[in-house]
């Protein structure tokens, strides 16, 4: 199910605020993510396309399995739509994914390493302050910290935990800056050429590049995909996205505001400022603005940092009356949507069933050609574990129909 | 108008010793705080003043336990008061209540996660709550042994670090006679 569609569902079945109650539900049930279980030996080579979430839970898996593989990577760092500063406040802030939005055993789940020595710190991610900006008007809603919770990394990001346990181990395999342009898959070996006409060979490949990437043809097929697949590609939506991060000298602002009447405005879960320290260590007030589809565009359109900072300051001081401006300090912008590789936030909605659109999208092309990425994953769409459990499932189907 | 139906209620309530004995009620329920928070209670309900026919008071002592599963798990305890309607000799009733509950919540604030096993040791923080609050309900008296009661509330929760809350809460449960009936 979509994640507007469970949003929706939530809400006629009267579950109570369905987007927290989507959170809710998902972080009340464990989700196991398991390792898949592989018979016999592949002896080729795999090409990851695509150093996120997605492409190095790939290699991480790969390499436990003994494959030989590598992971191209067109943008000058690995991490995809996860990502981080640290130069910006006393902690590390995520510019793209940020929240757990399931059980945090996850995290073991994807590491799959039961021999590990390490602990991780998580913070119950349980706003206690909520307020709504509707109609002119501020209005309290801290009752929502009874109906929705889920977790946060308390002094590390996702990219971080990435950075720590995942890709160390597989570090020598990622070749950045190395945009692939044409995957040729018209003999018995899969051809990859990249932007600089470099040629790669492998046995299979596996594609983890957003949704965005194969809608805007970014790459060409030899021969092309099928056009059920490209259908498939065609029927998803994914809108812009943009994350702000700005530091203010005083508090002025709930742990979570959003816009609009509660209901709709949880039920779009589209837009949300909310304070981006609560949990950590931190004496910096940072507030984080999280919008994605049109409530993004009103921002990524206006082109410069400099004009949707001055138009997000000029939100949140006609909000909080001014205290906004008086108050300020610094800002960073992530505008997902600018970003060459990237080019929105994620997955949001699907014109078809979407099992039916991601049944499509994920079969196997010549025994080949394979595709993971968030958008992928049926029950955990458009998060970054989904991301993982896609790319075990995409390498699982690899393998066993070596 | 309202003196005289404040007169009208002394008089019933002066002649409800002569009523026939209600025998007192055990309720053991389904508590929901906010729809989607989990609990269950316990509670002892008897007749506080007995009553002709349709106006009954009562007086519940009840506790019970809630959780947001999660983040927080929460005892209290909660003494009210009820006043039932039903029409004379029915069972069914309409019912009012008003109380105030005392709380205390253990919430998971952070947490530990252990990679290997996917553990969580969590760290937690306790505090104390009163929550007045009143209940609207409908339910059936025990006829031999067994009724059952269904209730929403709505209050406010005071303490706490972050000021008033509004609560609310839906229960469901069985009322179970103390006595068999003559
Ligand atoms: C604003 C925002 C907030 C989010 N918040 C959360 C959250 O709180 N929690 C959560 O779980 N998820 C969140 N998500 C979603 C999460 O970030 C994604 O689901 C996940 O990171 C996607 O991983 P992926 O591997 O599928 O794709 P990506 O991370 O996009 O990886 C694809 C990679 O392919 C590369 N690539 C593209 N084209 C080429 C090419 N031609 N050749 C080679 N490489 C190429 C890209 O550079 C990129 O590195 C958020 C996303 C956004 C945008």
């Amino acid at each position: 199910m979509t994640r507007k569609a469970f949003i929706e569902k939530a809400l006629k079945a009267g579950i109570g605020l369905p987007f927290f109650s989507s959170l809710l539900l998902e972080s009340c049930n464990r989700y196991d993510l398991d390792l898949p279980d592989l018979h016999g030996a592949f002896e080729g080579k795999v090409i990851i396309v695509g150093a996120g979430a997605a492409g190095l839970a790939a290699g991480h898996l790969l390499q436990r399995y003994d494959v030989d593989f590598e992971i191209i990577e067109a943008a000058p760092v690995w991490g995809g739509r996860m990502k981080k500063t640290t130069d910006f406040a006393d902690f590390p802030i995520d510019l793209g994914a940020e929240w757990i939005h399931t059980h945090p055993a996850i995290l073991s789940d994807i590491l799959s390493s039961p021999d590990i020595n390490a602990d991780i710190d998580i913070i119950v991610y349980n706003p206690q302050t909520t307020q709504t900006w509707n109609n002119g008007r501020l209005r309290d809603h801290n009752y929502i910290s009874k109906l929705y919770s889920e977790w946060k990394f308390k002094h590390t990001t996702w990219f971080g935990f990435f950075e720590e346990y995942i890709v160390p181990g597989i570090e020598d395999r990622i070749t950045l800056n190395t945009p692939v342009v044409e995957v040729d898959y018209s003999m018995g070996k899969v051809q990859l050429k990249t932007e600089t006409g470099q040629v790669l060979e492998a046995d299979k490949v596996l594609l983890t590049v957003p949704l965005k990437i194969l809608q805007s043809e970014h790459i060409a097929f030899v021969p092309m995909l099928p056009k059920a697949k490209t259908d498939a590609i065609g029927q998803v939506s994914v809108g812009d996205g943009i994350k702000i991060f700005v530091e203010f000298q005083d508090r002025f602002y709930p742990d979570m505001l959003s816009f609009g009447p509660i209901l709709k405005a949880f039920r779009e879960e589209e837009k949300f400022v909310y304070n981006a320290a609560f949990g950590k260590e931190s004496s910096r007030h940072i507030l984080g603005l999280f919008a994605i589809n049109e409530k993004a565009t009103a921002y990524t359109q206006l082109g410069t940092d400099a004009a949707i900072i001055e138009q997000f300051l000029a939100e949140l001081d006609e909000i909080f009356e001014g205290q906004a401006s008086a108050s300020y300090v610094q800002h960073v912008i992530q505008n997902w949507s600018a970003e060459p590789y990237i080019q929105g936030a994620y997955s949001y909605d699907f014109e078809d069933r979407q099992w039916r659109v991601v049944e499509a999208i994920q079969e196997p092309v010549a025994d080949r050609l394979f595709f993971a990425g968030e958008a992928l994953s049926i029950d955990h769409q458009a998060t970054v574990h989904g991301a993982c459990a896609s790319a075990f499932d995409a390498v699982a189907r690899m393998l066993k129909e070596s | 108008m309202q003196a005289r139906y404040f007169l009208l209620l002394m008089i019933l309530a002066g002649t409800t010793l002569q009523a026939q004995e209600q025998p007192p009620e055990l309720h053991i329920g389904y508590f929901a705080p906010f729809g989607v928070q989990i609990g269950g209670s316990v509670a002892y309900t008897d007749v506080l003043k007995q009553q002709i026919g349709a106006h009954q008071w009562w007086w519940r002592a009840q506790a019970g336990y809630f959780a947001q599963p999660n983040v927080s798990d929460a005892v209290f305890l909660h003494p009210e008061v009820e006043y039932r309607r039903c029409r004379p000799g029915q069972y069914f009733y309409a019912s009012s209540s008003i109380g105030s509950s005392l709380a205390y919540t253990l919430s998971k604030q952070e947490g530990t996660l252990n990679l290997a096993s996917g553990t969580i040791d969590y760290q937690k923080e306790g505090s104390l709550y009163i929550i007045p609050r009143i209940s609207l309900g409908i339910g059936v008296a025990p006829r031999k042994r067994l009724g059952g009661y269904l209730r929403a509330s709505y209050g406010q929760q005071l303490g706490g670090d972050n000021g008033k809350q509004a609560f609310f809460s839906a229960a469901a449960g069985l009322a179970i006679s103390m006595h068999s009936k003559p």
